[in-house]
């Protein structure tokens, strides 16, 4: 969506929610549209691009990569993830293998919307991990990047 | 899935269970602000300034370790060459007061180890620079983080022989103040060729003169993840196929430090300055220099074969690191003290590597004739003599060598002597007998090889 679309959005949202169906969609309409140009066309290109960067910059994502080890039982997705949802740590991704015998579940996280810090997220962890007698690995994923990828 | 499966199980694999390690972050700092004829007053100086920068380091250290799963065995600063600093000539106890200071404020930072009560005299020792040597011995045994370091040759300057005397005799005398605890200040004192201004290793860590006011290194650690790499290859695979499995494991040793020491130094707002990819073995089984060579074929680490494969591991773990790191500094190369590696202490002990052969390895590799023990009753002039055969394989190659030797006093070839933590333990290996007194007392310099004339 661009800078555009998403002004004409965010004013049409806020006028809905102040005066509901009291206007016309016509009227409504071309305020809008009056609105987002005027608003557009004050900005200048450089400041266009600086405001996509900010916009950008809010939206980034960070991720970990969490890896849980060991003995296979049941509920160990069920208590990982019922933890991530809580703490609002986003599942980008999820993999799950054996082995060499072992359980080895891979998920990668959106950590930038958690409610807590990843330290005491991976206490949390260690508490299911001891309970649950496995290992959980939760690295930021920097690390895989750097030793991984040229 | 942005990474596979097997990339992340092999990181797991590298951090909890081959040894894989961040060895230390040193923060280096420039001291020769902190001057003052007071010495008392410089030490508090350097206590300020240490405090200004470093206060942090451990609790960074900590904070960046846990968000990657990655362990940083010590936390150390090195400072400006303390003999440039303490502006002229103090009594033994002077020196040891302000050493003591400087090594309390290490402790109350909680670092591990702090360098710098160091020395450059490979050209000629000033009268200041002669009392700071001879109080080496009583400060090492007064203090328990403070470590030093004299360089006593370049390829440019040659090598200073009336330095290389004296240090013999430092390093028996540092040996006889602490006797009661087998000779422990001998493994914080090393004698340098060439030394490096940015090494982050102790005991030869130093903050150099043309170094910045603060500057944070990283040393990666590694030996257990390429035991294991070269481990899993076929006995009959070729040299082509082991060159380049270390190498490819010397790679992601060194991004992995990279990038800790990087975030290391944001977090406590101070330049990256380099990363010393050297192999450094602790006594932990399985992280062990020897362990490599070994698995690459030798029945025992020190037999024949031993100099050319530890020539090969070195090489490739410089080109492998080369590539993954933009600055790579200091020692750079695979590190082989004896007590801190165990299969090297092992074979030292049963006979099968002996002195000779570790000097023959010095010239393939980092550092030098590192953590051996040898008899008490060996003289000053023999390790005058030791150091001179180091530091001039150093000179010639125009490389870093060092020397680090543990004389333990009343301690006879067999004695085992154990140190504790990453000092490791080792059996005392004999020296040659025959003296090189008339040598080494000569007098003088050495002049400059050669190869130094290159303007």
């Amino acid at each position: 969506m661009d800078i555009q679309e998403r002004i004409e959005k965010n004013i049409s949202q806020v006028i809905r929610e102040e005066l509901g169906d009291s206007i016309h969609p016509d009227k409504l309409n071309s305020i809008i549209k009056n609105i987002t140009e005027k608003l557009t066309f004050c900005l200048t290109p450089d400041e266009l691009v600086l405001l996509r960067i900010k916009m950008d910059e809010k939206t980034q994502r960070e991720l970990a990569v969490l890896s849980v080890i060991g003995q296979d039982s049941v509920g160990i997705v069920a208590e990982v993830t019922k933890l991530l949802a809580e703490s609002r740590a986003n599942i980008e991704g999820m993999n799950q293998a054996i082995v060499s015998g072992y359980f080895a579940l891979i998920l990668t996280i959106d950590i930038s919307g958690m409610t807590v810090s990843l330290d005491e997220l991976q206490s949390m962890m260690d508490k299911i991990a001891e309970k649950k007698n496995l290992r959980i690995f939760i690295q930021h994923e920097n690390i895989f990047k750097s030793m991984n990828r040229i | 899935m942005k990474y596979e499966v097997s990339e992340i199980l092999e990181t797991i694999k590298m951090n909890a269970l081959e040894n894989l390690d961040v060895r230390t972050v040193t923060l280096g700092i420039s001291t020769l602000d902190c001057s003052d004829p007071d010495i008392i007053k410089c030490a508090k100086n350097i206590r300020e300034k240490i405090l200004k920068y470093g206060a942090n380091i451990v609790p960074a250290a900590e904070k960046i370790a846990r968000r990657y799963g990655v362990k940083i065995v010590n936390k150390r600063v090195s400072l400006t060459p303390l003999s440039l600093v303490f502006s002229r000539s103090y009594s033994v106890d002077e020196y040891v007061e302000a050493a003591k200071i400087i090594d309390k404020t290490a402790s109350d930072i909680g670092i591990d180890f702090i360098g710098g009560y160091s020395a450059l005299v490979h050209k000629g020792i000033t009268p200041g620079e002669e009392r700071f040597l001879e109080s080496i011995p009583y400060v090492l045994s007064a203090t328990e983080k403070l470590c030093s370091s004299v360089n006593v040759a370049t390829t440019k300057a040659g090598i200073n022989m009336d330095a290389v005397l004296k240090m013999g005799f430092i390093v028996k005398h540092t040996a006889e103040l602490t006797a009661a605890r087998q000779a422990i200040g001998c493994a914080k004192l090393v004698v340098f060729a060439n030394i490096p201004e940015d090494n982050p290793f102790m005991a030869g860590a130093l903050h150099g003169e043309g170094e910045g006011d603060c500057v944070l290194n990283v040393g990666v650690s590694g030996p257990g993840v390429v035991y294991r790499a070269v481990k899993a290859l076929p006995v009959d695979g070729d040299f082509d196929i082991l060159c380049e499995t270390i190498k490819k494991t010397a790679f992601k040793i060194t991004r992995m430090g990279e990038l800790v020491g990087r975030e290391v130094a944001r977090e406590l707002n101070v330049p990256f300055g380099i990363l010393d990819l050297s192999l450094a073995p602790t006594p932990a089984i399985g992280d062990s220099v020897a362990d490599i060579l070994e698995a690459m074929g030798l029945e025992s680490c020190g037999t024949h074969g031993t100099t050319a494969a530890l020539a090969l591991l070195n090489d490739a773990v410089k080109k492998g690191g080369a590539f993954a790191s933009s600055y790579v500094g200091g020692l750079s190369g695979a590190f082989i003290p004896v007590s801190e590696d165990s299969t090297m202490a092992r074979r030292a002990g049963e006979g099968k590597l002996t002195f000779d052969k570790l000097e023959a390895m010095t010239s393939v590799c980092s550092v030098g004739l590192d953590m051996i023990a040898i008899p008490g009753d060996t003289s000053a002039e023999t390790i005058a003599a030791i150091i001179a055969d180091e530091i001039s394989i150093g000179v010639i190659n125009s490389k870093t060598t060092a020397v680090r030797l543990l004389p333990v006093p009343g301690a006879k070839e067999g004695d085992e002597i154990s140190l504790g933590g990453l000092l490791g333990k080792a059996k005392i290996i004999p020296v040659h007998k025959d003296s090189p007194s008339t040598f080494v007392r000569r007098g003088g310099r050495i002049p400059a090889p050669i190869q130094s004339l290159k303007n």
